[in-house]
C-alpha cells in the first residue's frame, strides 16, 4: 500500500528527530571523551594540523577579498554622507562578529566536514568501524573525539586569523581609494572593537566548530549502501552543516545583541 | 543466578530462540545453537540466509529483537557499554573483507588493540606483533600498508591482529571467500594450526563446502533462518535434510 502524504510526512519528521536525537547522544559523547584528550595526544595534534594545513590558504584567500569587498560597498556608501571614518569600524566589526565565524565555518564544512565523512563513511563501508568495536575499541574515543577536539580548537584560531587577513583586506582598499593611512585605519579599527565582539566571534567559532564536527561524524558514522552512499553521506553532511551554521548564526547573534 | 557466576559456562557460545528482524524481513527466527569450548564450527548455507547475522551478534555488532546469546557465560543484551567492550575483547573477529584500517601498517594494525589500552610497553607489543605475525606466516611485513598486500595476506594480517588480543574465540566471516583454490587451502590449514597451537574455539561461516569439512568439528545448515541440520562431518553428509543434500550435491556438480 503506497503511504498517504501525511505518513511520509510523519516518517520524515520521525527520522529527523531521531538524527537530531543521535547527534546529541554523539556530542555527549564526544565530549565525554574529551577527558582522555592526552592519553593519545597525537591523534589530535594530527588532526589539527590537517585542518589548519588544508584551510589555511583558502581562508586567507577568501577573508582578504571578503574585507576587501565590505570596504569598497560600505566606503561609496559612507563617501555619500561624508563619514569615511566610520569605515575602519564597520569592517572590524562584520569581519569580526559575523563574516570570519560564517565564512571559515563553511569553509571547515565544505573542506573538512566533507572529508570527516567521506573517511569515516569509507571506514563503515569496509567494515573498519565494526572491527574497532571487535577489538574493543570505542569509535568515539578513537574517531569521534580527536576530530571534535580538533574542529572546536582549530575553527577559533582560523576565525582570528581570517579576522585579521579581512581587516587588512579591508585596510588595503581604505588606503587605496578612500585616502586613509595604514595606521589610522588600524588604530580605529581597534578601538571599535572591545571584548563583547572578539567574544561573539569566538563563540560562534566554537559552536559551529561543534556543529561541523558532529554533523560529519554522525553522517559518516551512518553511511549505508557502499560507494554511493560515501557520496550521499558527504553532499548531507555539507547540506545539513550550512543549514545549522546559518541557523545557528542567527540565534547566536539576536542572544549577544 | 549465583551458578552462573561460580561455574565456568558449558559453553563459549549459546543462543536461544534468537530472533532478529530488519524491517518485514525476519532474517533469524529463533536459532539454538551450542559451542563446547575448544571446537570448531561451521555454518554453511546459502548467501542471505542469516548466517554473517548470526555471527554478528555472537560479538554484539547486532542486538537480538528476542531470544538470548550468552557469550562466555554473559547474556550480551544485558552488558553494559563498558562490560561489552571488555567482553569483545575476548571474542576477536575476522571479517570477510578483513577490515584492516587502511591508513595504518601491518604493524599498526596488529598492534591497534594493545596500544589503545596501554597496558603494555611499546617493546612488549612490537615483541607480541612479531610473534603473531610470524604465526600466521607474514613475519617482516610490519611497514607495509594493507594496499600492498594480496587478499590471502590480509586475511592473515587480520588474524594476526585478532590474535594480537589473545581472545577466547574466533570468528571468520568468509574467511576463503575471493581467494583461489590454493590461497583458500592456506586459510584452511591456517585455521586448523590455530586450532592446534592456540586452542581457541573457533566458528566459521562459510558457503565452502571444501573449507567446511576441512576445519569442522560440527557442520551446522543454516536455512531461511534456522539452523536446520548439525552434526559432525560425517553425519552432515549423510543427513536426509533435503536442503543438506541438495546443497551437498549443487557444491559437487559445481566442483565438477
Amino acid at each position: 500500500m503506497t503511504p498517504t502524504l501525511i505518513e511520509n510526512l510523519g516518517q520524515r519528521l520521525f527520522g529527523a528527530c531521531e538524527e537530531a536525537g543521535n547527534m546529541v547522544v554523539l556530542f555527549v559523547e564526544s565530549l565525554r571523551e574529551c577527558g582522555r584528550v592526552m592519553e593519545h595526544p597525537h591523534r589530535i595534534f594530527v588532526q589539527m594540523k590537517n585542518m589548519g594545513n588544508d584551510t589555511l590558504f583558502i581562508a586567507s584567500a577568501i577573508s582578504l577579498f571578503i574585507g576587501m569587498t565590505l570596504a569598497l560597498y560600505s566606503g561609496h556608501a559612507l563617501v555619500q554622507f561624508q563619514y569615511t571614518e566610520a569605515l575602519p569600524s564597520l569592517v572590524a566589526n562584520s569581519i569580526v562578529k559575523e563574516m570570519a565565524p560564517v565564512i571559515t565555518a563553511l569553509l571547515l564544512a565544505g573542506r573538512i566536514g566533507a572529508a570527516i565523512a567521506a573517511e569515516i563513511g569509507t571506514m563503515r563501508v569496509n567494515e573498519e568501524i565494526d572491527a574497532l568495536y571487535t577489538l574493543g575499541i570505542s569509535p568515539i574515543r578513537y574517531l569521534a573525539m580527536p576530530r571534535f577536539v580538533g574542529c572546536i580548537t582549530m575553527l577559533p584560531v582560523l576565525v582570528i586569523y581570517a579576522s585579521l587577513v579581512g581587516m587588512f583586506g579591508g585596510a588595503l582598499i581604505a588606503s587605496a581609494y578612500f585616502n586613509m593611512t595604514w595606521g589610522a585605519y588600524f588604530k580605529a579599527a581597534f578601538k571599535s572593537l572591545d571584548m563583547s565582539d572578539v567574544s561573539e566571534g569566538l563563540l560562534k567559532a566554537l559552536l559551529f566548530g561543534a556543529i561541523v564536527a558532529v554533523v560529519s561524524i554522525h553522517r559518516g558514522l551512518s553511511t549505508r549502501g557502499g560507494a554511493e552512499g560515501v557520496g550521499r553521506a558527504i553532499t548531507r553532511c555539507v547540506v545539513t552543516c550550512f543549514i545549522w551554521i546559518i541557523v545557528c548564526d542567527y540565534f547566536v547573534t539576536r542572544f549577544m545583541m | 543466578m549465583n551458578e552462573q557466576t561460580t561455574q565456568p559456562p558449558a559453553y563459549d557460545i549459546e543462543s536461544r530462540e534468537l530472533r532478529k528482524s530488519f524491517g518485514d524481513h525476519e532474517v533469524l527466527r529463533g536459532v539454538n545453537l551450542q559451542v563446547p569450548k575448544g571446537s570448531t564450527c561451521v555454518l554453511v548455507g546459502p548467501s542471505g540466509c542469516g548466517k554473517s547475522v548470526f555471527l554478528k551478534h555472537i560479538v554484539a555488532l547486532l542486538t537480538p529483537d528476542s531470544g538470548e546469546m550468552m557469550v562466555l557465560g554473559k547474556n550480551i543484551a544485558e552488558l553494559p557499554p563498558q562490560e561489552l567492550l571488555a567482553l569483545r575483547r575476548h571474542v576477536g573477529m575476522v571479517f570477510q573483507s578483513s577490515a584492516l584500517l587502511n591508513s595504518l601498517t601491518v604493524e599498526e594494525n596488529v598492534a591497534l588493540g594493545l596500544t589503545e589500552f596501554k597496558e603494555k610497553s611499546p617493546e612488549e607489543i612490537h615483541e607480541i606483533v612479531n610473534e603473531k605475525l610470524a604465526l600466521v606466516e607474514m613475519a617482516d611485513t610490519n611497514h607495509l600498508l594493507p594496499e600492498e598486500l594480496s587478499g590471502g595476506m590480509r586475511k592473515r594480517v587480520a588474524v594476526a591482529r585478532t590474535l594480537a588480543l589473545g581472545p577466547e574465540i574466533i570468528l571468520f566471516d568468509e574467511p576463503t571467500v575471493g581467494l583461489d583454490p590454493l590461497l583458500s587451502t592456506n586459510v584452511d590449514k591456517l585455521i586448523l594450526d590455530l586450532k592446534e597451537k592456540v586452542g581457541c574455539t573457533n566458528v566459521v561461516v562459510t558457503h565452502d563446502l571444501i573449507t567446511a569439512f576441512r576445519v569442522a568439528d560440527r557442520i551446522g545448515m543454516f536455512h531461511d533462518g534456522l539452523i536446520t541440520a548439525l552434526g559432525t562431518p560425517e553425519e552432515f553428509a549423510h543427513s536426509k535434510e533435503p536442503v543438506v543434500q541438495e546443497f551437498i550435491a549443487r557444491n559437487r556438480d559445481w566442483k565438477i
